[in-house]
């Protein structure tokens, strides 16, 4: 019996990196001879509008790559919020940063927060770049993707020791 | 044949299977959601020997096109909405020439500018029929980011072989899809018919068989007009007889050859109870849904038609007399359902799924819902 494919969005706004996070963790899932697909979701192209970048892996191929809905959600900013909490799974696991206020989180819903923005070293008026891969460092905690595999995908981006300790950092978190 | 796996978008697979192709010229104007092709071809063409243009804008590239195909090259651009609007008029001096090259139409929102980033699938028709005259080429629409290497392959072979113009229609869900990829190492390369200096170069006996094409710079002295013109190319632009031998034996070099262009995949037909007839992005949902189907019990039958023009008639026809009832789902007010209607032609109800607005996908669960009510 195959697992059940598991989707995940990482949402934030542009200038975030949620886009490059998307596609590291979807080549690590991919790395490990998962059915990966990825697909980045905008708005206008500019600085500052909500991103999304939904990530489904499975045992076997994807007839459809489209998610209806996810189970896990790393939400980076509260601008991306409002389009992420409907599509949900009951079960599911939404991870905050600090900053974003949820008014009433889904039903069914596990809630938590980390200072992922803080962490990527944003200060005040600083969206957190990087960010996603703190919070991507802390899904690899909750054991949902090897660290190992992260490190291993952005040993092959630009910026290679930088991102992996930001990885690292997130993995470090309680 | 050896492969290799790449993990990669319907865009950057479509820019890889025109280059295993040969495409070894683009002219373009980057617009969203098409502009990833032009990026990686911007990148990739100069270091194989082949030529990369940014042009003023969509009219300028598609005549660049014409010109380069003229020369001997390979060509192929790719853009969305307004410029495949723009590209309408090079397009049909392209089916008059009988040129061959190949326009990759990311479908986004619209009319005008309409939603920039967002999927549509509004231009089915403008891709079949948006010039004007009496004209036929091909249209190709893949489903996934394999489907945008292996149509791109298919797509520049196809205007190679027939000397005509090709419409590779993508849309924004495929185009921005990452998945797995099985890349050959080699394709296979069809080679248009080279001119001689022998007989006439835009005439054939066989109307399935295209003319020879001299290039420019062989020292061949060939016309080569949009009027109309006879098989050495001299414009005729009052006789009634060369006109229609013109554009009849155009219109047959493709039509007649439409069961071998042909594309289509047919999932469970056999023994269906339901149909549904999609393309593109909305092809993937109606798959989800015959799997979600089968598991209530449910027989979904799926033709997916990656072959767009000339229409694969052939298939629908089965479905259509084996099936109580056809969903046709579409991210539009509706522009397949028309031909499946027609081809249908009374022997079950056919019925729209429509979603148009915002770039949101057809899920399968939706599909699922039309078909347990049409059923």
């Amino acid at each position: 019996m195959k697992d059940k494919p598991f989707a995940v969005v990482l949402s934030g706004i542009g200038g975030q990196g949620v886009l490059f996070a998307g596609r590291l963790l979807a080549r690590a899932w991919f790395g490990q001879g998962r059915e990966v697909a990825l697909r980045y979701v905008y708005g206008a192209e500019v600085m500052g509008t909500a991103v999304h970048a939904e990530v489904v892996a499975a045992d076997a191929p994807l007839l459809c790559p489209f998610p209806e809905a996810f189970d896990a959600a790393l939400v980076l900013h509260q601008a991306a919020l409002p389009e992420v909490l409907p599509r949900l799974s009951p079960g599911g696991l939404l991870l905050l940063d600090a900053e974003v206020e949820v008014p009433a989180a889904p039903s069914g819903v596990r809630v938590e927060r980390r200072p992922f923005v803080l962490l990527a070293g944003g200060g005040p008026g600083d969206p957190g770049r990087a960010s996603p891969l703190v919070a991507l460092g802390f899904l690899a905690r909750l054991g949902h993707v090897p660290l190992e595999a992260l490190l291993g995908v952005a040993s092959r981006e630009p910026n290679a020791e930088e991102n992996q300790a930001f990885l690292r950092r997130g993995h470090a978190l309680e | 044949m050896p492969s290799q796996e790449r993990f990669l978008s319907g865009n950057l697979a479509l820019a890889e299977g025109a280059l295993a192709a040969g495409v070894d010229f683009y002219a373009g104007y980057p617009i969203t959601p098409s502009s990833e092709i032009m990026e990686h071809l911007a990148r990739e063409l100069p270091k194989r020997g082949g030529t990369f243009l940014q042009a003023e804008d969509e009219i300028a590239s598609v005549f660049m096109l014409i010109g380069a195909s003229w020369a001997g090259a390979r060509a192929l651009t790719a853009t969305s909405g307004p410029g495949f609007s723009l590209m309408q008029e090079g397009l049909g001096i392209a089916v008059m020439t009988e040129t061959p090259l190949v326009v990759v139409d990311v479908m986004r929102l619209g009319p005008g500018t309409g939603q920039a980033s967002k999927a549509g699938q509004g231009d089915l028709m403008q891709a079949r029929w948006g010039r004007h005259g009496d004209q036929h080429l091909v249209v190709y629409a893949p489903t996934s980011a394999q489907d945008c290497f292996d149509l791109a392959v298919r797509a520049v072979n196809t205007a190679e072989r027939l000397r005509v113009p090709v419409v590779l229609l993508s849309d924004e869900l495929v185009a921005h899809t990452w998945e797995r990829v099985r890349v050959p190492e080699r394709v296979e390369r069809a080679e248009r018919t080279p001119f001689l200096g022998k007989g006439p170069p835009f005439h054939s006996d066989d109307p399935r068989v295209a003319p020879p094409m001299p290039a420019l710079g062989e020292g061949h002295g060939v016309l080569m007009t949009g009027s109309t013109h006879d098989g050495r190319g001299r414009r005729f632009t009052s006789d009634p007889a060369v006109h229609r031998t013109l554009v009849t034996r155009l219109w047959d070099k493709v039509h007649l050859h439409r069961d071998d262009l042909a594309v289509v995949e047919e999932h469970g037909v056999e023994g269906a109870e339901v149909g549904v007839v999609a393309y593109g992005s909305a092809a993937r949902a109606a798959l989800g849904a015959r799997e979600l189907l089968q598991a209530e019990g449910v027989r979904l039958g799926v033709v997916v038609l990656k072959t767009l023009w000339p229409l694969p008639e052939g298939p629908i026809r089965r479905l259509a007399e084996r099936v109580r009832a056809i969903v046709v789902p579409e991210l539009s007010l509706g522009q397949l359902v028309l031909d499946v209607e027609r081809v249908a032609a009374g022997r079950c109800p056919v019925h729209l799924l429509s979603k148009v607005g915002g770039g949101v996908p057809l899920y399968p669960s939706e599909i699922a819902a039309q078909v347990r009510e049409v059923r």
